[in-house]
């Protein structure tokens, strides 16, 4: 649970707040009066400025989670996270954009697609595609969202002094109506704003941050000097310091590199929210020019966040001779709100509590509306071809935030962080080969596509149900059939899903490619 | 430049660490002067594939 003290008068906090909205809520309407047709609900008319596709991408891929979350993991795990900014840059700007981006776009202008399942389903030519892409996304994206709703119903109960329920209630009601009226445009437009808050107030955490400490050297000098302070438990997991690696293949090295730095910097390939910008541009230029914008957005959001988390420890031992986690009470949620707070000033606080609720608001529009399409076009619309309904599509987002919502209120807070990593790695395992088949090959193979996609999936689900301790403690099936948490040793509890589920879906997509092109058809037994 | 020196910019002892850091700021570089070679670059290509 995030837990946050402000040092600054909730009256303020309140009227900054309500000026924020005020311009939200006016994006959302410019959204709304811009949108004349299921195309502009959908894909913001295909027309979107690059700034805006950067802007919008990296606002939704960084939520609140990516910066109290894991800036509190790297204020306990240290800098190694940095690889975490390497990855979301190299793989989730650079290859996202150049590799997948551009034909994505193209084959979605050129056949029509307006979702992320229907540019599967007519790549493939093959409905049950698109219905199986969207079931995946179904049934893993609440997870998700609740996951984004709750962490920022936790943030304005804190800061506003407002019931968790009406918070949650709140939150969920404010987003959904810009989303549900304005559709993608207003979603973008609030992205862009919203990024820019991130942005700007992450670059004034940096400078403060160094400036408080004594300067760039002098700081990371001091962070280096406290590897002598790591404490027992976390130097028997490899732990070196706070300014060096884990010691290779320890269980922190495992954890940090595999779930951490491959299963999000990976997984951002292919999120179905993200992956639908592509189709908003009109030429490939939009997409090369939004790299300009991206780039510089993710180093900003998380490169920031791990450097500043792990400074806290220098910040903290000089105050009061603790160490960040301790100084939290043990809570690596609060290390980065409770660093705020005792640290800036006043109006920087102010700056950094927008940056959040920012944060998560431009991921919880982006995925009620990708959930709202997925549900009212790509499962049950009855017109998936040339004019979906947009009235159908808006009873699907009602539909999806009340169900995430309800998954909100009955998740237990253990599951929380867990259901991000969850949905990243089932999206990565299931659609990376088959998608970034799809988009490339002029008459790609269904069947082969369909196996990839459900041999990542399977695999997936049984790695985090029976290995991956960290979830299959918490989902119980392996104790349930083998009286154990993870069926087997270590180091494999350690080893991300995705590691295992993404290779495999690889592995049978290639394997039956080229088994088809050895063999003809009526040799290998092969047919579509 | 030479190992020393970077070593003493960043106050950081581990390359592991500051490899990461001049990988990521080097790799938005990258970003940065793309996007800007594309700004005159015209693709003709807004009609599909």
């Amino acid at each position: 649970m995030m837990v946050i003290i402000m040092a600054v008068d909730t009256s303020i906090f309140a009227i900054v707040t309500l000026v924020y909205l005020v311009i939200v809520l006016a994006l959302g309407y410019y959204g709304y009066k811009k949108t004349a047709g299921s195309e502009d609900y959908m894909l913001a008319g295909r027309k979107s400025h690059p700034v805006i596709l950067a802007l919008s991408y990296g606002a939704t891929f960084i939520s609140t989670s990516a910066i109290v979350g894991f800036g509190g993991i790297s204020a306990q795990l240290g800098m190694g996270l940095v690889w975490l900014t390497v990855f979301c840059i190299g793989v989730g700007i650079l290859i996202a954009f150049i590799v997948f981006g551009r034909p994505t776009r193209r084959r979605g202008q050129e056949l029509g697609a307006f979702t992320f399942p229907d540019l599967f389903g007519k790549c493939f030519k093959s409905p049950f595609m698109q219905k199986i892409c969207g079931f995946i996304i179904i049934v893993s994206m609440p997870l998700y969202t609740a996951a984004v709703l709750i962490g920022g119903a936790r943030f304005i109960e804190a800061t506003l002094e407002l019931p968790y329920d009406v918070s949650l209630l709140a939150f969920a009601i404010v987003v959904a109506a810009y989303v549900l009226f304005g559709g993608l445009i207003a979603v973008m437009y609030t992205d862009a704003f919203q990024g820019a808050i991130m942005f700007v107030g992450m670059a004034i955490l940096l400078i403060i941050t160094y400036s408080l400490l004594g300067g760039v050297t002098v700081a990371n000098t001091a962070l280096d000097n406290l590897s002598s302070m790591v404490p027992a438990a976390l130097a028997a997991g490899g732990m070196t310091g706070w300014a060096s690696m884990p010691e290779f293949l320890s269980p922190i090295w495992l954890t940090m590199i595999t779930t951490m730095v491959l299963g999000v910097g990976i997984g951002v390939l292919a999120q179905p929210q993200l992956a639908v910008r592509f189709m908003t541009v009109q030429d490939d230029k939009s997409i090369r020019r939004a790299i300009m914008v991206g780039g510089p957005f993710i180093l900003m959001m998380l490169g920031v966040a791990f450097t500043v988390g792990p400074l806290t420890n220098v910040y903290f031992m000089e105050q009061s001779g603790q160490l960040a986690l301790e100084a939290a009470g043990g809570n690596v949620d609060s290390v980065i709100p409770l660093y705020i707070n005792a640290s800036m000033p006043d109006f920087f606080v102010v700056i950094f509590m927008l940056t959040l609720l920012a944060a998560a608001m431009s991921t919880l529009s982006s995925l009620i509306h990708t959930m709202g399409t997925t549900i009212g076009y790509d499962l049950f619309s009855r017109h998936t071809t040339i004019h979906p309904s947009m009235r159908g599509i808006q009873v699907g987002t009602i539909v999806m935030i009340i169900i995430s919502t309800i998954v909100a209120y009955l998740l237990p807070g253990s599951i929380i962080a867990r259901a991000t990593v969850i949905f990243m790695g089932l999206c990565a395992a299931s659609f990376i080969p088959a998608f970034l088949y799809a988009i490339y090959s002029k008459k790609p193979w269904t069947t082969a596509a369909l196996l990839s996609l459900l041999s990542g999936a399977i695999s997936w689900f049984l790695w985090t149900a029976l290995v991956h301790v960290k979830e299959s403690s918490v989902l119980g099936i392996s104790q349930a059939l083998f009286g154990v948490n993870a069926v087997l040793p270590m180091p494999w509890q350690n080893v991300d899903p995705i590691i295992i589920g993404l290779p495999i879906s690889a592995v049978v997509l290639g394997v039956l490619l080229l088994v088809r092109r050895c063999c003809p058809p009526s040799l290998s037994g092969i047919k579509e | 430049m030479n190992y020393r020196e970077v070593h003493f910019m960043f106050g950081i002892t581990d390359p592991g660490i500051w490899v990461g850091y001049v990988l990521a700021i080097g790799l938005t570089i990258v970003c940065v002067l793309y996007g800007l070679f594309s700004r005159s670059q015209n693709d003709g290509d807004n009609n599909g594939r």
